[in-house]
């Protein structure tokens, strides 16, 4: 059974791994390896007492190249691997797309629970191809964050055109992080369709209604008549 | 005596010129007209419907149910669109809820305000001012409206404030504005909805209150569908097209209130005997109005015709007796009689109207015990109702249960209560026992239930819990309008519920507030069941003193009595 461990690391920083295996054979026999994704690292310290077998290793990250996976792996054969999995903290957006209307302006947010990037710069894609957004046209865009661990983009002037997937990305010194926004841009007819639909079946009911009304009405008065030439005859 | 004042009203425009006399006289018309029209167009009867068109306002007043409610219950998914949106605190975008649910109990109010001035008779029309020239500046503007139109108009307009209120809202750019376009005016036009349709409902049902008002209210139990519908379309268009589209679903509410026609229920009680007979002696007065106001009667005659046709059948006896003391000023048969006619009807109204005219506020409600006993269980009931609600899910979430298990208890008990509150409404219309003994004992089983909710910890016992719960509230929520009715006497409906919803209004207003600090102070739900708990029985002890209240009525009435004996 696998056993990993993950690890969200922002900075440069030492680090120090430890995995200790127990078993009931031999520990001689047992083989240490440390791998950094299947790459053999060389091995700094081992220890044996009793039936436990103690391996450490320290090394430090300072660039993106040295995040991934490591793992202590025993025996040839018969391999048993403990994996820390090292990472860049993630980000939040949104999972459900926005949605606005033409001519709205809208604000993107992406957030970093309890980590502070360097950097954040906005893609726009359509399709596979990432493209950054253009920040230079004030009246269109403007990037502003109120803290450092999220970043807002304010798009004005909503058109069609603009309605596709947003990426922001978080820089940090070991790496990047991206999160996806969908931006769904509709035209006011939709919705106006959809009401002026409803409205004309009000009117239809209202309609109905008030000509059931006009004719119980004609048929009172007819009735009513009668009933006033009955009266007028009594007396 | 009564009866020459008003004609006094009719002649001084005589004293005038001519010009003015037909001015004045077209005035006094053109009021009367509307007055008259209105209760042309009303059905009459001698006796309540409880059924036939019933069912059709029983089926409006379900749809503003589903409407009212669902708005409440669908504002909390637009409570974190707005606030996400607006960046607005939680307290902030609450008070929108807030305004909008209290508005519903607290616009009663104004209607409160406007039949407080005029009386209304047991037939339920309002009353017209006779000398509205004279005094409709005084009036308020809210009572001319009412005047104006009755309650199908009002309710007609009430669709139309609460469709505008979420058509404006949906260009909202911030909290403040929203507070406004989307919490006052559908709340005030909910309010006047909700009364309108109340009021309707115990004029068309009498031995059948209680089950036609429950089964009104299970319109509430659809309001758990109106949950998802709303989340599908702020998931489809936004929020804005979202409110665009509730704002049109509303508008059905409008071909709904067309459903409530005016009903007129003739009761032959003394005080239309009585009516008769003082027309017979104003018959002196109406011969020196034959000879000296022809034109008024003239005009009036004429204005009149088509209204005195439906009230054809009904002044048979009044009819004939008329005619013969009015031979010599006959200007022919046909047209006296009617004007007779129709005189002899609005001479009953405006004996009444007139005695009343003079308070411009009645205060006769105050003097009401009834309506101190009702109200007090109404406020605490409301105020306890809505605390259970809010807590259970997140006393279920303290206690560990899931979230989606939760859910399934809320849904659980908006079925079970809907259902009790149709049996409980069919109970009580068999009429065993009064129905205030039911209320008063669901009121204090929902108190004894809350008490012990605290000591459910695990799933099943907070289900057993909740079905309990839902079972006695549903119980006495269908009675809430049958005891109203029966307490308050049929005259004054409109009045007391407008009051006593306006007290409870600030109670609900209060109510999830006071919830909050009731938490973080104690830091756990328990606090807030014991809190309920308390108040559903302390709600239930004013109906104790009923016996009381009748006793102290009865020896009043034998006084009043005794008066207008000594003085005939």
């Amino acid at each position: 059974m696998p056993v990993e461990k993950n690890i969200t690391l922002e900075r440069p920083s030492n680090i120090k791994l430890i995995c200790q295996f127990t078993t009931s054979g031999d520990l001689n026999s047992v083989n240490v390896t440390w791998r950094k994704d299947d790459e053999i690292l060389e091995t700094n310290y081992l220890n044996a007492t009793g039936s436990i077998l103690y391996t450490q290793y320290m090394f430090t990250i300072v660039n993106s190249k040295q995040m991934g996976s490591y793992s202590c792996v025993f025996g040839e054969k018969k391999e048993q691997r403990g994996t820390f999995n090292f990472k860049v903290p993630e980000l939040h957006g949104k999972n459900k797309p926005l949605i606005n209307y033409v001519g709205d302006s809208v604000v993107l947010k992406c957030k970093c629970q309890d980590c502070f990037p360097l950097n954040w710069t906005w893609y726009s894609s359509n399709g596979s191809v990432q493209v950054p957004v253009d920040v230079q046209m004030n009246d269109k865009y403007v990037i502003n964050g109120k803290n450092a661990n999220e970043t807002r983009l304010k798009i004005m002037q909503l058109s069609e055109e603009d309605r596709g997937s947003y990426w922001c990305h978080a820089i940090f010194q070991l790496g990047e992080s991206e999160e996806h926004i969908e931006l769904v841009v509709l035209s006011y007819l939709v919705p106006l369709k959809a009401f002026l639909a409803i409205a004309a079946e009000v009117v239809l009911l209202v309609a109905i209604i008030l000509l059931c009304e006009m004719y119980t009405q004609k048929k009172k008065e007819h009735s009513d008549d009668g009933k006033e030439f009955e009266q007028i005859e009594q007396l | 005596m009564v009866k020459k004042v008003y004609l006094l009203d009719c002649l001084k425009s005589a004293e005038d010129s001519l010009a003015e006399r037909h001015i004045e006289g077209i005035f006094c018309i053109i009021n009367k007209r509307s007055i008259m029209k209105r209760e042309g167009k009303a059905q009459s009867y001698t006796k309540t419907l409880d059924g036939g068109w019933g069912w059709m306002v029983v089926f409006h007043f379900f749809l503003v149910n589903v409407f009212v409610m669902g708005m409440t219950k669908t504002f909390a998914i637009f409570f974190v669109v707005f606030q996400e949106e607006f960046e607005g605190t939680s307290e902030q975008t609450g008070w929108i809820g807030s305004i909008m649910s209290s508005l519903r109990f607290c616009a009663g109010i104004k209607l409160a305000i406007s039949f407080l001035s005029k009386e209304k008779d047991d037939k339920g029309q309002f009353q017209e001012d006779s000398s509205v020239s004279h005094s409709r500046l005084k009036r308020p503007l809210v009572a001319i409206v009412c005047d104006i139109t009755g309650e199908k108009s009002a309710s007609i307009l009430a669709a139309f404030l609460v469709t505008g209120g979420y058509l404006i809202s949906s260009w909202a750019t911030s909290i403040p504005f929203l507070c406004v376009t989307m919490g006052f005016l559908p709340g005030l036009g909910s309010a006047f909805l909700y009364q309108a349709a109340a009021v309707v409902t115990t004029k068309y049902f009498k031995k059948r209150l209680a089950l036609s008002t429950a089964i009104a209210r299970s319109g509430m139990g659809l309001t758990f569908l109106l949950a998802p519908f709303t989340k599908v379309l702020i998931d489809l268009y936004g929020w804005t097209g979202a409110l665009i589209l509730l704002g049109a679903i509303t508008l059905h509410l409008v071909p709904s209130s067309m459903l409530l026609r005016p009903i007129h229920i003739k009761r032959e009680s003394n005080s239309t005997l009585n009516d008769k007979g003082s027309s017979l002696s104003a018959s002196g007065p109406e011969t020196a109005c034959g000879t000296e106001t022809s034109c008024c009667n003239e005009i009036q005659e004429s204005a009149l015709r088509d209204s005195t046709k439906q009230k054809a059948g009904r002044h048979g006896i009044s009819l004939t007796v008329s005619h013969n003391q009015n031979e010599d000023f006959n200007n022919g048969p046909n047209r006296n009689r009617m004007f007779l006619k129709t005189n002899e009807e609005s001479y009953g109204k405006k004996a009444i109207s007139w005695s009343c005219k003079q308070k411009l506020f009645d205060v006769s409600l105050f003097k009401n015990p009834f309506f101190y006993i009702f109200t007090w269980s109404f406020l605490l009931s409301q105020l306890a109702y809505f605390i259970p609600t809010f807590h259970l899910v997140a006393r279920a979430k303290t206690l560990g249960i899931d979230i989606m298990d939760a859910s399934y208890l809320v849904s659980v008990a908006g079925i079970t209560e809907t259902v009790s509150q149709i049996i409980s409404g069919w109970v009580a219309d068999q009429n065993w026992i009064k129905k205030y003994h039911y209320h008063k004992s669901y009121l204090i089983l929902c108190g004894i239930t809350n008490l012990l909710a605290p000591s459910a910890t695990t799933f099943p016992l907070l289900m057993t819990y909740t079905i309990f719960f839902a079972i006695f509230s549903g119980g006495y929520l269908a009675l809430i309008l049958p005891v109203l009715v029966d307490l308050s006497g049929n005259s004054t409906v409109h009045r007391f519920l407008g009051l006593a919803s306006f007290f409870a209004g600030m109670a609900v207003l209060s109510g999830p507030p006071l919830a909050g600090w009731l938490y973080d102070y104690t830091q756990t739900y328990t606090g807030s069941f014991y809190f309920s708990g308390t108040c559903y029985l302390l709600s239930s002890v004013s109906f104790f003193f009923v016996p009381l209240a009748e006793r102290w009525k009865k020896s009043l009435t034998r006084k009043r009595e005794d008066c207008n004996q000594v003085r005939a």
